[in-house]
């Protein structure tokens, strides 16, 4: 074991990025808001939420362990890869280092950085104790299970990431792993427990550190855990942490070489070139077709795997959907095809806006990284047509796909609110009833504009990706802060807002007792969610613009921070000094 | 641009261009004159500037101050033009490995707007000029690094351009390939392109270029035709003599020769440094062996353009 030297490397180039104090600082303040926020409400509101510190806690633990496993996954999940794709890897195992001194080196390094992250959380938590209703043993268990799903992040993220070269492929490989760990489990779980008609037992879902943190929790109404069973569980996840960290040792000393191009290997190459590319002939017509308008189109479109890809998942799904409808008892079938779908399509869009936000940042941090771009520019090309391609070619790949499923959804939202009847509006009205016309008329309106705002939530986020992916180096960076700040938060914030809206309304109308009219709650609903879809629309539409205005503007400046592949920032960009960038005459 | 009586407009004018990053300068008041047809070197050691004016004047980069004209075009306010008659090759190779050698050129021949009809032929007649007609099929990823050079210049060249800025385009290459792109910028010449390739190893470019400026640190240091550098840079001219014995009295008979400026002794030779450079050394032979001493060696030291150039850039001159 000689893993210190990696862990002082580690920590000594975490110490030099900003971002490090960033992260404490954001962690604290966004608690102390959250803090401020619920004490506030359940003030204002005359609730009696907090019940001593326990909905707080509960709180507390359900974002904080989303948050910590994401930040895991964020952490290793390119540690390993990175250094392979810059060559450092190699030097170290011309060292006395040792596979499992390298993985082990990068654990502890990258877990120091995570508990000082959630160290920074330790004020509010410790504030829900002292005002009470929170158990000793359950803050320990809590505590417990929270740390080992980071442990079990970082760990799986350093097994992907021993496994794999290119960035991307590391961090969507560990994503996926970990949502399978964490919620993919108990989906098996569900599915078994629907196949024979059975009630759900955890099986599968003991692996998963949220369902144990869901088995864990001491509220009424749910019987507590036995020390047994909370650690069998714990330590059975606990174990699989270090079975992957094993799995990264192992295959990290046999997988830093360049592959050759040769062996084995060349024919997948060959058939994924074709897949990819096409054949001679179908790269040819390729470009006759897109290369004669703007030629930055054709770079956009001609890596055709994707789209194909798209085309076969969702003949894939079809077929599914029909075999799970058919699988059912006869009576149950459409309902059983209606929840298919909706699963399908919950998870195709986000899907879809991991796929936006990563066929934009690919492409535009390709551009830079292989200074392409910059032979790009040297031509009568301007960024405006570079930015334009990309987007068009976004659309030809995903257009039918994003109207497919729009259409579908539209299409179930409607049939479920037939269902649950919007005729209750035609009852002879009284006064004080809202008019028949409003409530169809809002959910309407609400349903157009949702769809519009869903589209436009991906332009953002394609938007966005595309100029992180300029400014920054790594293109799946760009992609988590496209989709956390251009999607997740303001979704968030906007949710809070739209909530306490519904709180201020319902007092305002006097309806906090539940004997209030049905109808007028529904109109209520309906608006706010109006209202949200018309401040997601203006939100999205001010990012775009904002992004657009960026690229546009500083595509050559930021481009020529790249010298010979090699990454070296302009010392301070000089904001919105136009002069600096030749724009073309 | 037409007629030919007027003076001709030099193919690069640059004056007083200025380049900061930052607070550092990297281009300091450069003045600089290319003419049509040349094959002009731009010198200088790594940082000295070279990319970054090759990159404003390929208006890639803006100027902080100063002005620079291509083909009579101003590189920011005709940004476009310049683009036009221009053809820049950087110094690193910017490639999609997975790429044709024939996409590769059909693409950014349609970024100049090349009409796809002529497309076709443009790409066999460049790829002819630069000897990779064989490789057209074949995936850039897998051409060597002497082939994805010539490559880059076929790209460079697919525009027609009067102007091909070359930045560094031998480095990385072993002897036989760079005696091959030589070879290649030579016919360019002589098909009358104005080539400005820049390097800094300077004996590539002594029998290559008919001019060469040398900058360092930003600054200018020298521009003309590559015999001057010699004669501007170095001192006199410099021979060495070895004597069998009396090296003293060899030197005093030297130093009484008012066409010697000095003389040192280095390892048991004589430097002997002349007050200029065209100055007739056939008298040391004839000073010293009337002296009576016995002449060993003499020999007239061959003090080569990099020779000059370490000088130049260690700050020995000027
Ligand atoms: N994008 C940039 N940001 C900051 N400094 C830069 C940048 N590009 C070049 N420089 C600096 O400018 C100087 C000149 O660089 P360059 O023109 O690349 O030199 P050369 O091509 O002659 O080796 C160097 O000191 C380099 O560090
Ligand atoms: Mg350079």
């Amino acid at each position: 074991m000689n893993f210190l030297p990696i862990v002082e490397r580690e920590l000594r180039v975490a110490a030099r990025r900003p971002g490090t104090y960033w992260v404490r600082f954001g962690v604290a303040g966004t608690l102390l808001g959250l803090l401020a926020g619920f004490y506030g409400i359940s003030v204002g509101f005359g609730l009696d939420w907090l019940e001593g510190g326990q909905n707080l806690f509960l709180v507390l633990q359900w974002c904080a362990l989303p948050f910590l496993t994401g930040f895991g996954v964020f952490l290793t999940a390119d540690a390993l890869s990175e250094e392979k794709r810059e060559g450092t890897l190699g030097l170290l195992f011309l060292t006395d280092l040792r596979g499992h001194d390298v993985v082990l080196g990068k654990l502890a390094a990258q877990a120091a950085r995570g508990f000082w992250a959630a160290l920074a959380a330790l004020p509010v938590v410790g504030l829900t104790i002292l005002l009470g209703g929170v158990s000793g043993t359950w803050f320990l268990r809590v505590t417990l299970v929270i740390g080992n799903s980071l442990f079990l992040s970082l760990a799986l993220g350093l097994l992907m990431s021993a496994a794999s070269r290119n960035g991307f492929k590391a961090v969507n490989g560990t994503c996926l792993l970990v949502l399978m760990m964490q919620v993919g489990v108990l989906g098996l779980d569900w599915i078994r427990a629907d196949l024979d008609a059975s009630r759900f037992t955890a099986q599968c879902s003991l692996l998963s550190p949220a369902h144990l943190l869901f088995a864990a929790m001491e509220i009424p109404g749910l019987t507590p855990l036995s020390a047994g069973a909370f650690w069998g569980q714990w330590g059975a996840q606990h174990a699989l942490g270090w079975v992957a960290l094993l799995g990264a040792a192992l295959i990290l000393p046999r997988s830093w070489q360049q592959r050759s191009e040769r062996g084995p290997s060349a024919g997948i190459a060959r058939w994924s070139a074709r897949w990819r590319f096409g054949g001679p002939a179908a790269r040819a017509r390729f470009r006759r077709r897109w290369l004669a308008g703007n030629p930055v189109f054709w770079l956009a479109m001609r890596d055709r795997g994707l789209a194909r890809a798209l085309v076969l998942g969702v003949g894939v799904s079809g077929v599914a959907i029909g075999w799970w409808a058919g699988l059912s008892p006869a009576g149950k079938r459409g309902e059983a095809a209606r929840d298919a779908l909706a699963t399908m399509i919950f998870l195709a869009e986000w899907g879809l806006i991991l796929w936006t936000a990563a066929s934009a940042a690919g492409f535009f941090s390709e551009l830079k990284r292989s200074g392409s771009g910059e032979l790009v520019l040297a031509t009568p090309v301007t960024p405006e047509q570079i930015l334009n391609a990309q987007q068009r070619s976004w659309w030809r790949t995903f257009g039918w796909f994003i109207v497919l499923l729009a259409g579908v959804e539209a299409y179930l939202t409607w049939e479920r609110q037939q269902a649950t009847g919007w005729s209750a509006a035609a009852s002879p009205q009284a006064v004080g009833e809202p008019p028949a016309w409003a409530q169809p008329a809002l959910a309407l309106a609400g349903l157009g504009l949702g769809e519009l705002a869903q589209i436009m939530n991906l332009l953002a986020v394609c938007a966005l990706g595309r100029w992180w992916a300029l400014a920054g180096r790594k293109p799946w960076v760009a992609v988590v802060r496209a989709i956390g700040l251009g999607l997740v938060l303001p979704a968030a914030v906007l949710v809070v807002v739209q909530w306490v809206g519904w709180l201020t309304a319902l007092r305002f109308m006097g309806m906090r007792n539940g004997n209030a009219n049905a109808n007028w709650f529904n109109v209520l609903q309906g608006a706010l969610s109006l209202a949200v879809a018309v401040a997601t629309l203006g939100k999205d539409l001010w990012l775009i613009r904002w992004a657009h205005r960026r690229v546009r503007e500083r595509m050559r400046i930021v481009l020529a921070e790249v010298q010979g592949g090699r990454f070296r920032p302009v010392a301070k960009l000089p904001t919105g000094r136009r002069r600096d960038v030749v724009v073309g005459a | 641009m037409s007629s030919e009586s007027l003076p001709p407009i030099p193919a690069v004018q640059t004056n007083g261009l200025t380049r900061t990053y930052g607070n550092m300068t990297a281009l300091s008041a450069l003045d600089l004159t290319v003419n049509r047809g040349d094959l002009f070197g731009f010198i200088g050691s790594n940082g000295a500037g070279k990319t970054t004016t090759l990159r404003i004047l390929a208006t890639f980069l803006a100027p902080s101050a100063g002005t620079a004209r291509v083909m009579g075009h101003d590189v920011v306010k005709e940004a476009n033009a310049v683009r036009h008659v221009i053809g820049y090759m950087p110094d690193f190779f910017g490639v999609y490995k997975d790429m044709e050698v024939t996409e590769y050129l059909d693409f950014f021949g349609a970024c100049y707007k090349i009409p796809t009809v002529q497309r076709e032929k443009t790409v066999n007649d460049v790829l002819e000029l630069v000897g990779l007609s064989e490789k057209k099929g074949a995936l850039i990823g897998a051409l060597s690094r002497g082939m994805q050079q010539r490559l880059g210049l076929a790209r460079v060249l697919i525009h027609d351009p009067q102007l091909l800025l070359l930045d560094e385009p031998a480095s990385g290459l072993d002897p036989r390939a760079r005696i091959e792109m030589m070879a290649i910028l030579q016919e360019l010449q002589r098909l009358g392109k104005t080539i400005i390739i820049s390097s800094h190893i300077l004996s590539e470019l002594q029998t290559l270029c008919n001019r060469v400026a040398i900058i360092e640190k930003g600054k200018l240091i020298y521009s003309g035709p590559v015999q001057g550098v010699r004669d501007q840079m170095a001192s006199g001219l410099v021979v060495w003599v070895r004597v069998a014995a009396e090296t003293e009295r060899a030197i005093l008979l030297l130093n009484e020769r008012p066409e010697v400026a000095g003389v040192e002794q280095v390892e048991g030779r004589l430097k002997v440094t002349m007050s200029g450079h065209d100055v007739d050394h056939s008298f040391v032979a004839e000073v010293l062996v009337r002296g009576g001493l016995k002449l060993v060696e003499l020999k007239e030291d061959e003090l080569g353009l990099e020779e000059v150039f370490l000088r130049v850039t260690r700050g020995e001159t000027q």
